[in-house]
């Protein structure tokens, strides 16, 4: 906790925004990294697109086994799930009511409208480390999990530095470079980029070599850093967690990191 | 090329990494604040010291380094300097902390009222954040006004007003707090003149030296804005200078940086490793600091005191600042030229005597972990983040035997595909 207060801001885009640019991608990375998800979904050919009343919209393309996220690029979508305002979107990611989502397009599509429901829920429990039953306690499964939460961080850190005002302010004042984030030996991860006040994050390597590092050597270890349950200072003094090149970088975004809880519950 | 950061350090270092998995275990963050070997590269530096004596430090697993962070600053005579122990003996057979100050506590703020010109009084603390948050005080006492203005990444402790990290600070703390980034004065104006009318106080460093940087000094115009502001606006000009304070000049380092100050706070340096930190002002001030009540049980104990008044009198005798700006130019001189013969190119920056010399073209600072981590292993303790200090105890011949490690560090660098990237 810091001098934010990690108290969430009572704004609806700022929620909209961070369930459809943060999450949203999440269920194309839990699609394309863990079989189990696909179920339903293995040989469909469409797009699905969530919106909301205000406009924001972000679309899924499912196509020959592998899921994309095209963002709010432009195109035809299959499916349409409309929220009727963004002051839907905050109960919906608190798992509060019952304002989900209404299919607008697509009804014909019902079976696969379902089998995407199911993908949400297991992406739910992925974040949350409870699958259900599906999966737990296999090691792909943890993988799944641990950069599943850490690509919802990354992502949910630059929404919040383009739509909350503390994260506004703090990441104009932010030390410059990408940060790059690796779990696991073989470094499975992703990156956030700093410039001018601004931020950017990505998937796999940074396309510039990065200004600082940070390497957790697994699952767990990043699960329990993203979760708050480690010492930081103690992990990365012992070598647990290897933090290489510039630690104010580092230290600046995990302050963004901290913010995130307060409108996700990603683990 | 081999990453050197990812080989095992060529040094012992098994009982410190022993000592902090035990401290991590009791302790929050293991070893906290700027001793956190977080802050260095860890597993190639120590977390733990045994002793130290003279220029030289021992760590816990026994390995010696000649050592340029004196304690992260205070230890400007060398360890264990002979006179300020006698000094130091003498005063514990009598007594440390007593009910009331000693005649010692009075003789140290006469000295310190001779030695600096703008010091018509002297108040004392034990850290320098005692002081930095008291003088902020007075100047509010004495203005009556709210704001302060600070520079960005300048450190003046970690109370909430000016604290580098955030956690357990509230907005609260730093309502009447704006900051300005060194050396701008444009964005400077633009904020002495949003505080219009309730400015209570600019706070300065001699010089800017934050960490993960070079030292940069003030420009001309940069300190004639702010001693402008001061003029029209009657507020106070409190510089800090608990880095760099009695190492550039005894007194005061605003006699060689150009500031004209209201307020000085010193610590690190004044009595040699032992706690203790004053902070003194103009005739003017001396009635309104009256009414800023600020006490500890331990501030005014008596053995920080006798050391204090051993190291002023001993820097005076030996013209310590002249001393080590010489040996602070000699050392920058011999590394760059170490750098250079191995294909280095290497930057330094601030004054000699509170030096920080980095590998060029390095924002991220990766190669300068891996210099710095190579120079440890020659029993070097060159912080690789963090400015330097030299002190009395950096003789020629150590300052010899540091050159000729460092230059050992250089060409295991170099061949370790080392470079400016």
């Amino acid at each position: 906790m810091s001098l934010c207060f990690a108290t969430a801001e009572d704004n609806p885009s700022l929620h909209a925004c961070l369930l459809l640019k943060a999450v949203f991608p999440a269920f194309a990375d839990l699609f394309n990294g863990l079989p189990a998800a696909r179920t339903g979904l293995e040989s469909a050919n469409l797009r699905l697109r969530l919106q909301t009343g205000s406009g924001l919209r972000s679309t899924l393309a499912f196509a020959n086994g592998r899921c994309r996220y095209l963002g709010e690029e432009r195109v035809r979508a299959d499916i349409i799930l409309h929220f009727l305002s963004d002051r839907l979107v905050k109960p919906h990611l608190q798992g509060r009511g019952f304002a989900t989502p209404v299919p607008i397009r697509g009804l014909r599509l019902w079976r696969e409208i379902q089998s995407f429901a199911r993908l949400g829920k297991l992406l739910e429990g992925s974040l949350n480390g409870t699958s259900g039953g599906e999966g737990e306690g296999d090691p792909l499964f943890r993988a799944n999990q641990s950069w599943l939460t850490l690509g919802v961080c990354l992502r949910a850190a630059v929404q919040l530095s383009r739509h909350e005002a503390f994260s506004r302010q703090f990441a104009k004042e932010m030390p410059e470079g990408y940060a790059e984030f690796c779990i696991g030996e073989d470094e499975q991860g992703g990156w956030i980029q700093s410039a001018a006040g601004k931020l950017a994050a990505g998937g796999g390597p940074p396309p510039e070599p990065p200004r600082v590092r940070v390497l957790f050597p697994d699952a767990e270890t990043a699960l329990d850093a993203l979760d708050d349950r480690l010492d930081l200072f103690s992990a990365v003094g012992t070598g647990k967690i290897r933090v290489e090149g510039y630690l104010p970088l580092a230290d600046a975004l995990g302050i963004l990191f901290e913010r995130v809880p307060a409108y996700l519950k990603v683990h | 090329m081999s990453d050197l950061l990812t080989q095992r350090s060529p040094l012992p270092l098994s009982a410190s990494n022993a000592l902090y998995e035990r401290a991590s275990r009791v302790v929050p963050g293991g070893v906290y604040g700027h001793q956190s070997p977080v802050l260095t590269v860890p597993g190639s530096f120590p977390a733990f010291a045994q002793r130290a004596e003279g220029a030289f430090y021992w760590d816990v697993d026994g390995n010696r380094y000649i050592d340029y962070m004196c304690g992260y600053g205070p230890v400007i005579l060398g360890a264990a300097h002979p006179e300020v122990e006698e000094a130091v003996r003498r005063q514990s057979g009598l007594g440390d902390t007593f009910n009331h100050p000693t005649e010692h506590f009075v003789q140290l703020a006469e000295k310190l009222v001779e030695l600096v010109d703008v010091a018509d009084w002297a108040f004392f603390g034990k850290n320098g954040a005692d002081m930095t948050g008291w003088a902020i005080r007075v100047a509010r006492e004495a203005t009556r006004r709210r704001t302060i203005l600070r520079v960005d990444h300048a450190y003046h402790g970690t109370d909430p007003w000016c604290s580098e990290a955030l956690a357990g600070v509230i907005p609260d703390d730093r309502r009447h707090v704006r900051t300005l980034p060194w050396n701008q004065v444009e964005r400077f104006l633009q904020l002495a003149d949003g505080a219009a009318h309730d400015l209570a106080a600019i706070v300065v460093t001699p010089y800017h030296h934050p960490s993960y940087g070079d030292s940069v000094f003030a420009t001309a115009e940069f300190q004639a804005a702010i001693h402008q502001v001061r003029a029209a606006t009657g507020c106070l000009l409190i510089v800090d200078d608990i880095r760099a304070g009695f190492r550039l000049d005894l007194g005061g380092s605003h006699r060689t940086t150009g500031w004209e100050p209201d307020l000085i706070c010193f610590s690190k340096a004044i009595a040699n490793g032992y706690a203790l930190a004053a902070c003194v002002g103009r005739d003017e001030l001396k009635i309104p600091a009256s009414r800023v009540f600020a006490t500890g049980s331990f501030w005014t104990s008596a053995i920080a005191m006798v050391a204090a008044l051993t190291t002023l009198t001993v820097l005076e005798r030996d013209n310590g600042p002249a001393f080590l700006e010489r040996q602070g130019r000699m050392l920058i001189a011999g590394m760059t030229e170490a750098g250079r013969r191995h294909g280095i190119e290497l930057v330094a920056s601030g004054p000699p005597a509170v030096p920080f010399v980095r590998v060029a073209e390095d924002p991220s600072f990766r190669q300068q972990q891996k210099l710095c981590s190579l120079a440890a292993a020659e029993g070097l303790f060159l912080h690789p983040h963090h400015n330097w200090f030299l002190g009395m105890a950096h003789s020629d011949e150590v300052i010899g035997e540091t050159l000729a490690r460092f230059d050992q560090a250089c060409r295991r660098y170099a061949e370790n595909g080392g470079g400016n990237r």
